[in-house]
């Protein structure tokens, strides 16, 4: 079954257009990563699909529901996590917990104080006092107190330290366990990549690849560390071999995936001492897709050192 | 201790006040400046006349009630007319200006986080505060000579018009300096802002208790508005008043400067304390939420009006006894309301005089919605199992009830500190109390108004405090023109009946009432179905 399910949404904030089509199905029990840089449209999703904002297009189904009408009892089955947590100032951070957890209907004590635990949150400060990683955990703790079917963390590990993400992480694997659908939206691509089962990605409001990681390493490059014994030529001109740096007998380069047998067949003529393979990272799956657009950039910066 | 390195990067700061507030600055001076020259320009048009003007300077002056709220008006010339009516609402409104820059500048940004950016280059500890002081210092002083020339060039003495710009910036610069320490004390912006309004409403109370008219002359010196009343304008021009803000002008920013350099950054002096780590058991609707966001500003009006109310109740008994003991300021009184009583016309003009304070309140109190909005809390609240309805609703209980509480609260303190001391429980706390109420549908009127366009353009929310300002200028030209009957009515307040001195509930009052739901109304309509903004 679908927990989420997102047909052609479409949405516009007066005439910009901040998302086109856009088409994404979480199933139950999935953790599924939603990728993209900011202003790609992470955010209007899934304020969409939490009954926040009006769709101009589309269809869109939250555990079979229409997520604006039936907001109030889809809400108590989720638990969110805003992408730029402010919480009252006045509050602190044990009151904030209680009350949302009240809000969904109810927690385990235990479970707070585990995760306090967890998360080493200190909860009689006051909101305002709290670091923006302290706030961070706040909502956090907040969300995962409840005992709900979906979660929803729209850039859940900003602020926080890599101590605290990868207890972030644990818990999200727990939650896994339990069966519970997760979507995390992200552009932090090695925790997207730790945690999730499928991803989609997303660019100027548009959907541009959606799979398993599996299904997208196929479209992207092998980095190759190699040694040999004579030094390499001819490498400029194979095709789909890019990125080459040669030092004599070293050489670094990566290699489209369907090129790769051609490419290694090539280099053992040069007499192979070692060899390095590293499959692609999504940093280098997504560069691919925002590469375009930076690769400008950097080239300016290189020339400004 | 404090070094001169801790200055360094002053200038830098003061240039990045003043662009931040290219436009509030101005419009800010504008505002009190224009304030003053229309008040002068009424007098100029209006009592040109000498003998008229005499007239008007008596029944002014034999007005106790006018007394106690404005001082007692010392010299009949246009002039003396002009500082004695600005000399209360310019100082509050120029004190406000203060307040706000001198809170905006400092704790608030150390609380946004922006000053350890800027303390982190080569801006000294103190430079921020010394910015902020002298822009705030410096937009008094502007504000002081552009009155100065705005009523030279109505023809007034230069000397006296200078006089009178300067008091009004002396109280505004030490405000400045007041709220210097103030800052350096509360953690939160907020709390430093509720202190320095508790101090501007404090000393008002004081003016009021030491009032010109009553026994206790000597209280009124205790209070920064007595001063800037008795250096008086045109009318003596006691400049050696201005030594006493010069005293503790310095002494205060001294005092800032010290307690900034005793603390870290982001600390206050009076630390905060550590809260519940669990909620309590009531903390659990989105009601009990909304109390807890509106309680303190609740708190804070009720024990201001409870104080403002037993202070004017115990004044009350003076002026009547005052009036009675003299037939001539009977038949004043009797020409002013009817023939009502003497008490019941000082309690009418009372609640008439106070009446715009409460829908202020009202505004607060139903935008607290757009600022949970754009700071982004209703959106926690929002993905739980609170309804928009619900969450509306839970403020507006609050926006409605809670100025009707305070307005009850301040005519019940009013009837029995007046029935304390003439030692008669009488009927006329009811009275007062009734007359009270029917301000109610006047007052949420504007929280209507501000429901309305929180929930169908939330962008123009602020546009309630427009309309606010309409009417209190509508109500202010209608005290001294004789407007058009049509632009009276639009003010609400023009429909309430003074029941105390004969008006009876008219129509017009009821159909303020059902304006003022039908707003809110329409307004949870348009909330329920517009995008959050986030």
């Amino acid at each position: 079954m679908s927990v989420i399910e997102i047909k052609k949404l479409t949405k516009y904030y007066g005439k910009f257009q901040a998302l086109n089509e856009v088409n994404l199905t979480v199933k139950e029990g999935e953790v599924y990563g939603f990728i993209g840089p900011n202003g790609a449209g992470k955010s209007t999703t899934l304020r969409i699909l939490l009954g926040l904002l009006h769709k101009d297009g589309g269809n869109v189904r939250l555990m079979g529901k229409d997520p604006w009408k039936d907001a109030v009892t889809l809400h108590q089955r989720l638990a969110y996590v805003p992408g730029e947590v402010n919480l009252w100032p006045n509050l602190t951070g044990g009151e904030v917990i209680d009350l949302m957890g009240r809000l969904r209907g109810g927690f385990d004590p235990e479970r707070r104080e585990e995760l306090l635990k967890r998360f080493k949150l200190d909860p009689t400060k006051k909101c305002s006092a709290y670091s923006h990683g302290n706030k961070q955990k706040v909502a956090l703790i907040a969300a995962m107190v409840s005992d709900v079917e979906l979660y929803i963390f729209d850039e859940p590990t900003l602020g926080l330290d890599p101590l605290m993400e990868s207890v972030f992480r644990k818990c999200i694997k727990e939650l896994q366990k339990e069966g519970k659908t997760v979507l995390l939206s992200s552009h932090i691509l090695s925790e997207v990549e730790a945690l999730c089962d499928r991803v989609s990605i997303i660019r100027e409001g548009q959907i541009i690849e959606t799979g398993t990681f599996e299904e997208l390493r196929h479209l992207t490059r092998t980095s190759i560390t190699v040694d040999t014994i004579q030094p390499i030529t001819g490498l400029k001109e194979l095709s789909g071999v890019h990125n080459i740096s040669m030092e004599g007998t070293h050489a670094q380069f990566s290699v489209d995936a369907e090129k790769i047998d051609a490419v290694l067949i090539y280099l053992t003529q040069f007499g192979i001492q070692s060899l390095l393979s590293a499959p692609p990272t999504l940093e280098e799956l997504f560069l691919r897709y925002y590469g375009a657009e930076y690769a400008s950039m950097s080239q300016e910066e290189l020339a400004g050192e | 201790m404090i070094s001169m390195d801790d200055f360094a990067g002053t200038a830098a700061m003061i240039q990045l006040i003043l662009r931040r507030d290219k436009i509030i600055i101005p419009l800010l001076i504008l505002f009190v400046t224009l304030f003053v020259a229309f008040v002068a320009a009424s007098f100029i048009n209006l009592y040109s006349d000498e003998s008229l003007r005499m007239g008007f300077y008596l029944q002014m002056k034999n007005n106790p009630t006018v007394v106690t709220l404005l001082g007692s008006v010392l010299d009949p010339s246009i002039g003396a007319l002009t500082a004695w009516r600005v000399g209360f609402p310019a100082s509050l409104i120029i004190g406000l200006i203060s307040v706000f820059l001198m809170v905006r500048h400092t704790r608030s940004e150390e609380r946004k986080g922006r000053l350890e950016l800027i303390n982190s280059t080569k801006v000294g500890r103190q430079a921020v505060l010394s910015a902020a002081l002298i822009t705030t210092f410096g937009v008094n002083l502007i504000i002081a000579v552009l009155i100065g020339l705005g009523l030279i060039s109505r023809g007034l003495d230069a000397y006296s018009s200078l006089v009178l710009g300067m008091s009004l910036a002396a109280f505004g610069c030490l405000f400045a300096a007041i709220t210097g320490v103030a800052v350096q004390l509360t953690e939160s912006s907020g709390d430093a802002r509720y202190l320095m309004a508790g101090l501007l409403v404090g000393f008002f109370i004081v003016r009021v208790f030491g009032w010109d008219g009553g026994d206790y002359v000597w209280v009124s010196w205790l209070s920064p508005y007595g001063w800037v009343h008795h250096i008086g304008p045109f009318a003596g021009n006691k400049i050696w008043i201005f030594a006493i803000f010069l005293a503790f002008i310095p002494g205060l920013t001294a005092l800032a400067y010290w307690l900034s350099s005793m603390r870290d950054l982001g600390a206050g002096i009076i630390t905060q304390r550590p809260g519940p780590a669990r909620a309590s058991k009531n903390l659990r609707s989105s009601l009990a939420l909304a109390w807890r966001l509106h309680r303190g500003m609740l708190f804070f009006w009720i024990i201001i009006f409870v104080l403002m109310g037993t202070m004017l109740g115990f004044t009350a008994q003076t002026v009547t006894d005052m009036i009675i003991t003299n037939p001539q300021f009977v038949n004043l009184i009797l020409q002013l309301g009817g023939n009502a009583g003497v008490t019941d016309s000082y309690f009418t003009m009372m609640l008439a005089f106070l009446g715009e304070v409460f829908a202020f309140y009202a505004i607060l109190a139903t935008l607290k919605l757009q600022s949970q909005e754009s700071n982004k809390y209703s959106e926690m609240v929002l993905t739980s199992s609170v309804s928009r309805s619900q969450w509306a609703v839970s403020n507006l209980v609050f926006a409605v009830l809670a100025p009707a509480l305070v307005l009850i609260i301040f005519a019940l303190s009013m009837g029995l500190s007046y029935g304390l001391i003439t030692n008669a429980l009488s009927d006329v706390t009811i009275r007062i109390l009734g007359a009270a109420l029917m301000y109610l549908p006047a007052i949420w009127l504007f929280t209507g108004i501000s429901m309305l366009l929180f929930g169908l353009v939330p962008r123009l929310a602020a546009f309630s405090w427009v309309a606010l300002v309409l009417v209190v200028i509508i109500d202010l030209l209608g005290e001294f023109f004789d407007l058009n009957q049509w632009i009276l009515d639009i003010s609400p307040f023009t429909h309430v009946p003074r029941l105390m001195v004969g008006d009876e509930i008219s129509s017009s009052l009821i159909l303020l009432f059902v304006a003022a739901m039908a707003l809110i109304f329409v307004g949870i309509w348009g909330y329920r179905r517009r995008d959050v903004n986030g």
